[in-house]
């Protein structure tokens, strides 16, 4: 291919091409993984890994080929065959660390760009609930949901407040943890089915319903008119969308790896 | 002769504050009854007494008054937040007394006193957290928390967040001097860069977070501790031995219910606290 006007182009094409089809499998997979077959395989590794059986083919007879099941997990949320999980003292401290990690940074974020009462313009806790839930189940939804009492109250927010945003830190946490589990994402965000994934369920649904629940306390509360319920709204989804998306996005990509092999990820919802 | 200092959640308080004559089960409790009141009253007329009143107890507990100075960009902040929200966006009657016009925008008095009503509010319910993080440790909360019956691993896994907070603290000090050390102007930077940069933290931050739970994981293991609680069964709680409820504490907590007790029935069955009877309203 050229390097003139032509081949420009023809490469913009190829990438728009590129990034519209990997959208649409993602979609098609996101929403029609149940229903349909298994994607077809890709690589050669791939085509020799395929469901419960591995073709094996000995380096000495290269014929015929083997087939020898051996039940490998599919994505890193399948078992291994007799792995037995329960939660454990692991659990314990990693849930009150993420609970320091998250306090410290959301603390930050109250005082960085603060809108009032605790809602700030830009709040980097979100990605400590977001990736915490996705890693450690329960224990990093549970950190997600009481880190924010402590950020908000040393960002001086009253006590009444940080109650009234429970719920809005619990779906925060709650959601991408769930979309993950069962949609079998992998948390290294290897395909554009992973990103779209996080995006949608940790970046946008998740921080719109956060977002509608705590403009409501606040608004039941009578802390806010309705008229400003858009004001507060749009804060609190911007203000958690936009560090979701990245340090989130950053987290997943940087540690997932290290994290899915440490004995403190959950499989499950408490193991 | 200095005075000693003990350290808590927000600064330093001296060892004599009448403060620590009280158990640190009934300074936790006054967090979560007292936080009730400005819940439930509105009347601004009790919310600033209310306000006077924790100044005080500022006072009588020897808390150094600067550390309010700590929250004064938050007190401004949220001062202009209401005032936007109720005067921008505050809405409109045909009822509402107008005081300025700025072309569409009608600013109404009925808007700016409800929001001089919630900001009063406010500053009580802030000055009673304030309060409680200049007089508690993270070892009050604790030892609070186990005289509650909290359940061990509860109360365990409080007092490891709250230390957490200072190693994540300590950690994110150890990255900054790293970055300096590598030449990082951290003054230079505009202010989107700098907001940025301490969101980017939490990368190296949640690493180390992961690294530490093996250690104490490790650490709670080979000291006989499972998810449960002890392996070897009852133990006694040392640190809960070093405390005694006294007559003083019984006293604080009697009053503390009784008043929240008379402001709910108070607030049920008359309208003596409904914000009709309030200065404010007639004006």
């Amino acid at each position: 291919m050229g390097v003139g006007r032509g081949g420009g182009r023809e490469l913009i094409r190829v990438a728009l091409g590129r990034t519209f089809t990997s959208v649409i499998n993602g979609l098609w997979t996101v929403f029609g993984a149940k229903k349909g077959p298994l994607p077809r395989p890709r690589s050669r590794r791939a085509a020799i890994v395929e469901g419960n059986l591995k073709f094996i083919r000995p380096p000495s007879n290269p014929y015929p080929i083997q087939a020898v099941v051996i039940p490998m997990p599919r994505t890193v949320w399948d078992r291994e065959p007799g792995e037995i999980r329960r939660p454990g003292t692991i659990h314990i401290a990693i849930m009150a660390l993420l609970i320091g990690v998250g306090a410290v940074a959301g603390t930050f974020g109250s005082l960085s760009v603060p809108l009032g009462y605790g809602v700030t313009g830009f709040w980097p806790g979100v990605a400590v609930q977001a990736v915490g839930g996705i890693w450690f189940g329960m224990w990093g939804v549970i950190a997600g949901f009481l880190f924010p009492f402590i950020s908000n109250s040393l960002a001086g927010a009253p006590l009444y407040v940080s109650f009234a945003y429970l719920p809005s830190n619990l779906i925060q946490g709650l959601l991408p943890a769930w979309a993950f589990r069962y949609f079998k994402a992998d948390p290294s965000l290897k395909s554009g089915r992973d990103w779209i994934l996080f995006l949608v369920f940790g970046v946008i649904v998740n921080n719109i319903l956060g977002a509608a629940w705590a403009v409501t306390a606040l608004q039941w509360f009578g802390l806010i008119t309705v008229e400003s319920v858009p004001l507060f709204f749009s804060g609190w989804t911007i203000g958690n969308g936009v560090p979701a998306l990245i340090f989130g996005a950053i987290l997943l990509k940087a540690l997932s790896p290290l994290v899915v092999k440490h004995r403190s990820f959950v499989k499950g919802w408490w193991a | 002769m200095p005075t000693k200092m003990r350290r808590s959640l927000l600064g330093y308080l001296p060892v004599d504050s009448p403060i620590f004559s009280l158990h640190p089960m009934t300074r936790l409790l006054f967090l979560l009854i007292v936080s009730a009141y400005p819940m439930i009253v509105r009347l601004p007329e009790l919310n600033v007494a209310g306000s006077i009143f924790m100044l005080a107890l500022f006072k009588v507990s020897k808390v150094d008054l600067r550390v309010i100075k700590n929250y004064k960009m938050a007190f401004v902040n949220l001062f202009f937040v209401i005032a936007i929200a109720y005067t921008f966006f505050g809405g409109y009657n045909p009822d509402y007394r107008v005081l300025i016009k700025l072309g569409p925008v009608k600013v109404c008095w009925e808007n700016l006193r409800w929001a001089t009503v919630v900001y009063i509010q406010l500053i009580f319910a802030i000055l009673i957290m304030i309060f409680f993080l200049s007089t508690m440790r993270e070892r009050d909360i604790v030892v609070g928390l186990r005289a509650l019956r909290v359940p061990f691993v509860l109360a365990y896994m409080a007092g490891l967040a709250l230390r957490s907070i200072g190693l994540s603290i300590i950690d994110f000090n150890t990255i900054r001097e790293a970055e300096k050390a590598r030449a990082l102007d951290l003054q230079a930077l505009p202010f989107s860069e700098k907001v940025k940069k301490f969101g980017m933290y939490i990368v190296p931050l949640v690493a180390l977070a992961i690294r530490r739970s093996d250690e104490v994981s490790n650490a709670l293991d080979s000291r006989g501790f499972r998810f449960t609680g002890l392996r070897s069964g009852r133990r006694t709680d040392y640190i809960l031995s070093k405390y005694r409820m006294t007559r003083l504490d019984y006293a604080v907590l009697a009053g503390m219910g009784v008043f929240l007790a008379g402001i709910v029935l108070i607030s049920v069955y008359t309208d003596w606290l409904a914000l009709e009877n309030s200065l404010l309203y007639r004006i």
